[in-house]
C-alpha cells in the first residue's frame, strides 16, 4: 500500500478528530479568561483558521484517494487498493461534512455565551 | 482428506477430562457459549428487576417498593444490560464464530481468552453481591457526581469498583479480538473480503480499548474520592461535577456503539443469506461501521446539553451527533437495497431482523431529535429518552442477538429451532416491546421525569404507565418462549446438517458443531462470501502440531504457522486472585487486597511456566509485527489513552475559573529533583534499544547487561519519585485540594507503570536463558512498553512542573 492509499483514508477522519478536540480546547481554556481569548486572539477567528485547516485536509485526502480510485482497479490483486481509495473519498465526503456543519456555528454565535 | 489425518487433527486437539475442561479450557467455542449462558442469566435477571420495577408502576401511588429498593433496582437494571449483558453476549458470539468465520483454529491468545471471561463472571458476580445484601449500586447506571462521591455506605463502591474490574475483561477481550482479525484470517481473506461481522467487531474492539480508559479514569477518581477524600469533583476544593460527565460520556457514548456496532453485523450477516444475494455496498457498509465508530467519540456532549456549557460547544457537538447519522443511515439503504435486490425467505432469524430495522430506525428517529439542542434540554431526565434508548438499545441490540441465536444455534448445538414457536415469540416480544416503549415518548412529553418510584393520580400518566406495564409481560412471556425453544431445540430439535441456511460464510463450511479443530483443512477465500464460491482445494493440514496460520495484516497473505496454546487453569486462577484483591478494596481490608496482589504474581509466574505441548511463547513466525507485537502495541494504546485522559483532567480542573493554579498558599513545585529523575528514566530508553539491537545480533551478554541497567535506572527513578512526593506531601497531600488529588494521582500512576516496566524487563532477563527467536521478540516487545513508560514521564514532567502556572 502507497502512503497516498494511507493517507487518503486517514486524513480526513483525523481532520475531523482535530478540529473537534481543538475547538473544545479552545472552548475550555479561553472562556475561563476574563477577555474570553487565548494569545490575544479572539476564540470565534482562532476556532475559524482550525475549521478552514482541517477542512482543506479533509478535501486533500479525498483527492489523494480520488487520484488511486482511477488507475486502481477491484480485479488488481485482491482489489484492496481500490476498496481504501473508494474508503477514502467516501470519508472524505462524510467527514468534511461534520467540519462544515460545525463551522457554520461559528458565524452566528458567541463561543463562550452559556447554551 | 485421509483418514489418518483427521485422527491426527483429533488427536492434537482432544481435550482432556470432564473436570480439567471445565476449569481450563482454552477453547474459544467452549468459552463462547460460557459467555452465552452467563449472559443470558444476567439479562433474565435484568429482567425480573424490569418487570417488577413495571408492576410498581402500573398504578400511581402503588407501595410494592420501597424507593430504595427502586433505586437498586433501576440501577441494577441498566449495569446489567449495558455490561453484564449486551456487551459479553456480543462478545460470546464473537468469540464463537470470529475464529470460525475469519477461517482460523482458535483466538490470538486462547488463554487470554480464558481469563477475559472468568473476569467478566467474578465481576458480575461482585456486583450483584451488592444486591444480596442490600447494597447494590443505586445511582442509576451512569451514577453521576457528586451524588455518587458523597453517598454514604458501599452500594457505589461496588459500581466504581466492579466496572474496573469488568474493564480488565472488556479490554483483553477486545486486543484479543483485533489481534485474531487482523492476524489470523484464513489466506486470501484481504481487509475488503471480510465478514462485515468481524468489521463490527474490529470497529468495537478498537472502540473498547480506546473507551474503556475513560471510564477507568473516572471509576478511579470515584473511589479515590470516596475512599480517601480526593476532590476531584468536589466544587469546594477545587474540583468539578461535571469532569465525572464528561468521562464517563468520553466512555458512555463510543459504548452505545460498542453494543450496537455488533449487533449491526449480526443484521449485515444475516440480510444476504435470507435474500440469497452479496450485500449491496459491501464497502460502504464496511467504512460506515469504522466511521460509526469513530464519531462515536464525538458526541458525547450531547448527554451533556442540560448542563449549562458554552453554546459554540454544545453546536459543535450537536453538528457531530447529526452527522453520525449518516454512516447509520448508509447501513440502512444498503440493508434495504439488499432485500430488494434478493428474494426474501421469511424465516425466524429473518423476522428479528425486520423487527430490528423498523425499532432501530425509531429510535434512530428519535436520537436524531437529541442532537436539536432546545429539543434536547425540554425532555432530558424525562421518559422520551427512556423510550428512545430502548428503542436503540432493545431494539437496536436484543432484536439482533434474538436473531443471532435463532440463525447461529444450529452451528452451535447441531439442532434447529421449532419455527413456529420462533415466529410466536417474535411476535410476542415486537408487539410486547412496542407496547411496552413507545407509550413512554408520550409519559415524557407529558412531563414524567424517569426514575420516580411512584407519581400521583391525575397527572394524565396513568393509561400510558398501565399500557407500557402490560406490554412488558407480554415481552417477558416473549422472552421466556425463546427460553423454552433453545431448550426444547437441544433435546429434540431437528439435525441441522452443516449448512441449514445455504449461507455465505465460513463457519458454515464446517460440521454443526464445529470440531475442536474447527477446519480439517486451512480454507482459502476469494470473495467476501467464501462459501457461495467454488470450493477450492487447500493443502494447509497442519494436522501435525496444536496449530493454526498467521497471515498479513492487509492482503491476507500467508505469513507463518503459529503454534497455539494449550489448557491452562491458571486464567482461573488470576481471576480469583484478582477478585480477592477487589474483595479486599471493597472491605477496606489491607491483608486481602496484599493477598490478592501475592496471588496475582504467583498466578502470572504460574502462567507463564513452560508446558508440555509448547504455549504461546514457542516460535513465532518470522513476520515483523507478530502476535505478541500487536498485543503490546494495543496494551500501550489503551495505557496512552488512560494517561491521555488523567492529563486532559489535570488541564480541565487547571483552567477552570475557580483562581490560582497552584491554588493559593501553595508554591510552584521545584523543578531539579524531577527534572533529574526524569532525564534517569528518560536514558532507559537508550539501555533498552542497545540490548534490542544486541538481540537482533545475537549478543547474549550485551542483551542482559542492556535489560539490568534499563532496570536499575528504573530502580533510581522510583527512590527519587519516592523521595520527591514524601517532600511534596509536607508542602500539600491528596486531600487538600483538587490539584493534590490530580498532582498524586498522576504521579502515582505512572510510578506503578515504571514498576510494571521493571518486572517486564526481569521477565525479559529470564527469557534470555533460552536466547531463541521468541526471547529475541521478547526483548522487543518489552521495549516498547519501557520507551512508552518513559515517554510518559516526559510528559508528565511537562504538565506538572513545567506547563503555565495561573
Amino acid at each position: 500500500m502507497t502512503g497516498r492509499v494511507w493517507f487518503g483514508v486517514l486524513a480526513p477522519p483525523l481532520a475531523w478528530a482535530a478540529q473537534l478536540v481543538t475547538a473544545y480546547a479552545f472552548e475550555e481554556a479561553g472562556c475561563g479568561r476574563p477577555d474570553s481569548s487565548l494569545w490575544g486572539a479572539g476564540l470565534g477567528g482562532l476556532t475559524g483558521i482550525v475549521v478552514i485547516a482541517c477542512g482543506v485536509l479533509a478535501v486533500a485526502g479525498g483527492a489523494a484517494s480520488f487520484t488511486v480510485l482511477r488507475v486502481a482497479r477491484p480485479s488488481d490483486g485482491t482489489g484492496l487498493a481500490a476498496f481504501l481509495a473508494a474508503w477514502g473519498v467516501s470519508a472524505s465526503f462524510i467527514f468534511l461534512l461534520a467540519i462544515v456543519l460545525t463551522g457554520i456555528s461559528l458565524v452566528p454565535l458567541d463561543a463562550c455565551t452559556p447554551g | 482428506m485421509a483418514a489418518t489425518n483427521v485422527e491426527q487433527l483429533r488427536h492434537e486437539w482432544a481435550e482432556p477430562g470432564a473436570l480439567m475442561t471445565a476449569v481450563a479450557t482454552v477453547d474459544h467455542k467452549r468459552i463462547g457459549v460460557r459467555y452465552l449462558i452467563t449472559a443470558t442469566l444476567f439479562f433474565l435477571l435484568a429482567g425480573l428487576e424490569a418487570v417488577t420495577m413495571r408492576t410498581q408502576l402500573a398504578r400511581p401511588n402503588e407501595r410494592l417498593l420501597t424507593p430504595e429498593a427502586y433505586d437498586q433496582l433501576f440501577s441494577m437494571h441498566g449495569i446489567t444490560m449495558i455490561f453484564l449483558f449486551v456487551t459479553p453476549m456480543l462478545s460470546g458470539f464473537g468469540n464463537y464464530f470470529v475464529p470460525l468465520m475469519v477461517g482460523a483454529r482458535d483466538m490470538a491468545f486462547p488463554r487470554l481468552n480464558a481469563l477475559s471471561y472468568w473476569v467478566f463472571l467474578a465481576s458480575g458476580i461482585f456486583m450483584y453481591s451488592g444486591l444480596l445484601i442490600g447494597s447494590a449500586p443505586d445511582a442509576g447506571w451512569f451514577s453521576y457526581a457528586p451524588l455518587s462521591s458523597t453517598s454514604p455506605g458501599s452500594n457505589l463502591d461496588f459500581y466504581g469498583l466492579g466496572l474496573i474490574f469488568l474493564g480488565i475483561s472488556s479490554t483483553a477481550g477486545a486486543v484479543n479480538f483485533i489481534v485474531t482479525i487482523i492476524r489470523l484470517r484464513a489466506p486470501g481473506m484481504s481487509l475488503n473480503r471480510m465478514p462485515l461481522f468481524c468489521w463490527a467487531i474490529l470497529a468495537t474492539s478498537l472502540s473498547l480499548v480506546f473507551a474503556i480508559p475513560s471510564l477507568t479514569a473516572d471509576c478511579l477518581f470515584l473511589e479515590l474520592s470516596r475512599k480517601w477524600g480526593y476532590h476531584f469533583f468536589d466544587a469546594a476544593h477545587g474540583g468539578d461535577a461535571l469532569l465525572w460527565q464528561h468521562l464517563f460520556w468520553i466512555f458512555g457514548h463510543p459504548d452505545v456503539y460498542i453494543i450496537f456496532l455488533p449487533a449491526v453485523g449480526i443484521v449485515s450477516t444475516i440480510i444476504p443469506v435470507f435474500s440469497r444475494r452479496p450485500m449491496v455496498a459491501y464497502h460502504l457498509v464496511a467504512l460506515a461501521t469504522m466511521a460509526t465508530a469513530f464519531l462515536g467519540f464525538g458526541v458525547w456532549v450531547h448527554h451533556m446539553f442540560a448542563v449549562g456549557l458554552p453554546q459554540i460547544t454544545m453546536t459543535v457537538f450537536a453538528a457531530a451527533s447529526m452527522v453520525i447519522a449518516i454512516p447509520s443511515g448508509i447501513q440502512v439503504f444498503a440493508w434495504i437495497a439488499t432485500l430488494m435486490r434478493g428474494r426474501p425467505v421469511m424465516r425466524t432469524p429473518f423476522l428479528f431482523v425486520v423487527g430490528f430495522i423498523v425499532t432501530f430506525v425509531i429510535g434512530g428517529l428519535s436520537g436524531v431529535m437529541f442532537a436539536v439542542i432546545p429539543f434536547d434540554q425540554q425532555v432530558t431526565d424525562s421518559y422520551f429518552v427512556v423510550a428512545h434508548f430502548h428503542y436503540v438499545l432493545f431494539g437496536g441490540a436484543v432484536f439482533p442477538i434474538l436473531a443471532a441465536i435463532h440463525y447461529w444455534l444450529p452451528k452451535i448445538s447441531g439442532r434447529m429451532l421449532d419455527e413456529r414457536l420462533g415466529a410466536a415469540s417474535f411476535w410476542s416480544i415486537f408487539l410486547g416491546f412496542n407496547l411496552t416503549f413507545f407509550p413512554m415518548h408520550i409519559a415524557g412529553l407529558l412531563g414524567m421525569p424517569r426514575r420516580v418510584y411512584t407519581y400521583p393520580s391525575g397527572m394524565g400518566w396513568d393509561a400510558l404507565n398501565l399500557l407500557s406495564t402490560i406490554g412488558s409481560y407480554v415481552l417477558a412471556i416473549g422472552i421466556l418462549m425463546v427460553v423454552v425453544n433453545v431448550l426444547w431445540s437441544l433435546v429434540r430439535g431437528r439435525p441441522a446438517g452443516n449448512d441449514p441456511w445455504e449461507a455465505n460464510t465460513l463457519e458454515w463450511s464446517t460440521t454443526s458443531p464445529p470440531p475442536n479443530y474447527n477446519f480439517a483443512t486451512i480454507p482459502v477465500v476469494r470473495s467476501p462470501d467464501p462459501n457461495w464460491d467454488e470450493p477450492q482445494r487447500s493443502d494447509l493440514l497442519l494436522a501435525h502440531g496444536h496449530e493454526t496460520v498467521a497471515t498479513s495484516e492487509l492482503e491476507g497473505e500467508l505469513d507463518g504457522v503459529l503454534r497455539m496454546p494449550e489448557e491452562s487453569v491458571w486464567p482461573l486462577i488470576l481471576a480469583v486472585s484478582l477478585a480477592v484483591f477487589f474483595v479486599g478494596l471493597i472491605a477496606s481490608s489491607n491483608t486481602a487486597a496484599w493477598t490478592g496482589i501475592g496471588m496475582i504474581v504467583v498466578s502470572l509466574a504460574g502462567w507463564h511456566l513452560p508446558t508440555a505441548r509448547g504455549d504461546e511463547r514457542s516460535d513465532p513466525p518470522p513476520a515483523e509485527r507478530t502476535g505478541g507485537w500487536w498485543g503490546m502495541v494495543l496494551l500501550i494504546a489503551t495505557e496512552a489513552t488512560l494517561f491521555a485522559v488523567l492529563l486532559a483532567t489535570y488541564f480541565y480542573l487547571r483552567f477552570e475559573p475557580k483562581g490560582a493554579w497552584p491554588p493559593d498558599g501553595l508554591r510552584d513545585p521545584k523543578l531539579l529533583k524531577p527534572l533529574v529523575a526524569t532525564l534517569i528514566l528518560v536514558a532507559s530508553s537508550a539501555s533498552i534499544v542497545l540490548s534490542t539491537l544486541a538481540a537482533r545480533r545475537g549478543q547474549l551478554v550485551r542483551v542482559r547487561v542492556g535489560l539490568l541497567v534499563t532496570i536499575a535506572l528504573g530502580v533510581v527513578f522510583l527512590i527519587l519519585q519516592r523521595q520527591i512526593i514524601d517532600a511534596s506531601l509536607r508542602a500539600f497531600h491528596p486531600g487538600t485540594d483538587a490539584y493534590g488529588s490530580i498532582f498524586y494521582t498522576l504521579l502515582g500512576l505512572h510510578a506503578a507503570h515504571v514498576v510494571l516496566g521493571v518486572l517486564l524487563a526481569a521477565w525479559a532477563v529470564l527469557r534470555t536463558i533460552r536466547f531463541d527467536r521468541s526471547a529475541v521478540v521478547t526483548v522487543r516487545v518489552v521495549s516498547f512498553y519501557v520507551h512508552f513508560v518513559n515517554v510518559v514521564a516526559a510528559v508528565v514532567f511537562l504538565a506538572l512542573y513545567v506547563s503555565p502556572r495561573g
